[in-house]
């Protein structure tokens, strides 16, 4: 029953096959390809300052510290390298002593976008569950959510300042120590909420009206 | 029933997915954080009573110079004056005058010191009888005793151990005749002070000062 196969057959069977290897390696052929090195960006921003101002009101009126009043009332701020990692400084310490009743600090720094990716940034706010004092405010001279360029920098104050009627009202004691953290977020310029004025470089021309800018000695 | 178990089982997995999605989101943001942190210290008003000499060595002191007509007495020990400060609260001073009569007279000098962290401005002072009239002068015979506080209102002090942190002021009583026999008059001489920056009457200052 066994049947053999033809001969022929398995003759034009093995001219296939070789003819078929034969295509491959003669085939006239070439490669093309790719290669990629991808260097990323970075989210990178930092303060620069910080400037302090002091200055007093005298029954009302805003003046400099007198030179013989100037020690009894002190404020210092301070920049410092809160991730060692990255450029620049990420925390200001502001240290303010002797403080009394219509004495005012005012502590002037800027944001920078030290990265080479735009960013979107916060105002300065407190964080949530701070318990800042309502007499240290902030004054930023940028609208939320600024879109802030690489190289370029943004203005910001955080003022001190209580009055009488603060501690009539129960704000502020004498012989008091009282603390406070303000928070700057930035993120990638296309996953923050945009800044209707994002692009605008003078987003609020007289931001600074209202302080009194002598720089402390 | 059935419907509404198939419907849930539609909306699950796209809730995860959404869950998920938000999660990436939020932790994949390329981001970074300022932080600002501060501390305030205030400072204080705070003065004190430093000294306090009165004149009556033990002989009774008679003004000078002698402003009546008639010869100057022979000056004698009858009564006495004693200024001490509390020792608990030495923002309060104690003048006591012990066996006084018509005519004894006597004159303190006080010192107080600004001790507190902020310069001050002396706001004013204020005699109160509390049990009797104060006489309008020395001599004068509308109230049992005068009472006068020598000032300095309007002096700026500055904390010490400035140069200028000290005040020296005085006090000088009379008793008057119309004063009674074995009594006892009481009075309190208030001195304020408040902070050099502020402007503020007596009252203000003396409203706004702590009680005690």
């Amino acid at each position: 029953m066994n049947k053999r196969l033809p001969l022929g057959f398995l003759a034009i069977l093995l001219i296939v096959l070789l003819a078929g290897v034969g295509v491959a390696y003669g085939l006239w052929s070439e490669t093309l390809t790719i290669d990629g090195t991808v260097n990323t960006g970075e989210v990178d921003v930092g303060f620069s300052g910080p400037y302090v101002s002091e200055w007093v009101e005298v029954n009302g009126t805003a003046q400099i510290e007198p030179k013989e009043k100037d020690k009894y009332a002190e404020c210092d701020a301070w920049a410092t390298d809160l991730d060692p990692k990255s450029d620049g400084k990420e925390g200001i310490t502001i240290a303010v002593s002797g403080a009394y009743p219509s004495y005012h600090c005012a502590v002037k720094f800027d944001i920078s976008n030290l990265g080479t990716v735009p960013v979107h940034i916060t105002k300065p706010y407190a964080p949530k569950g701070s318990t800042n004092p309502s007499w240290v405010t902030v004054k930023a001279c940028y609208p939320q959510w600024y879109q802030l360029h690489p190289e370029k920098s943004a203005w910001a104050w955080i003022l001190i300042h209580f009055t009488n009627k603060d501690y009539e009202n129960g704000l502020v004691d004498e012989n008091g120590t009282y603390t406070f953290t303000f928070q700057v977020d930035a993120l990638q310029w296309n996953e923050a909420p945009a800044s209707a004025t994002a692009t605008s470089e003078e987003t609020e021309p007289g931001c600074w009206a209202g302080y009194y800018e002598e720089t402390d000695q | 029933m059935k419907k509404n178990s198939r419907s849930l089982l539609k909306v699950i997995p796209l809730l995860i997915i959404g869950l998920l999605l938000a999660t990436g989101i939020a932790y994949g943001l390329w981001s970074e954080t300022l932080l600002i942190s501060g501390v305030v210290h205030t400072g204080e008003v705070y003065g004190k009573w430093t000294s306090c000499i009165c004149n009556d060595d033990g002989l009774d002191p008679l003004p000078t110079p002698w402003p009546y007509k008639y010869p100057i007495p022979v000056r004698k020990d009858v009564g006495k004056t004693i200024c001490t400060i509390d020792s608990q609260d030495p923002r309060i001073l104690h003048l006591t005058i012990e066996n006084g009569y018509p005519s004894y007279w006597g004159n303190c000098e006080v010192h107080f010191a600004n001790t507190g962290s902020v310069p001050v401005i002396i706001r004013g002072y204020s005699v109160v009888p509390k049990n009797f009239t104060l006489a309008d002068d020395n001599g004068a015979e509308d109230g049992e005793i005068w009472v006068k506080y020598w000032d300095g209102v309007g002096a700026q002090m500055e904390p010490c151990p400035h140069k200028y942190c000290e005040q020296a002021s005085s006090i000088q009583f009379h008793v008057e005749q119309p004063a009674q026999e074995n009594h006892i008059y009481e009075f309190d001489v208030y001195v304020c002070i408040a902070q050099w920056n502020e402007d503020a009457t007596m009252d203000e200052c003396l409203a706004a000062a702590p009680k005690y």
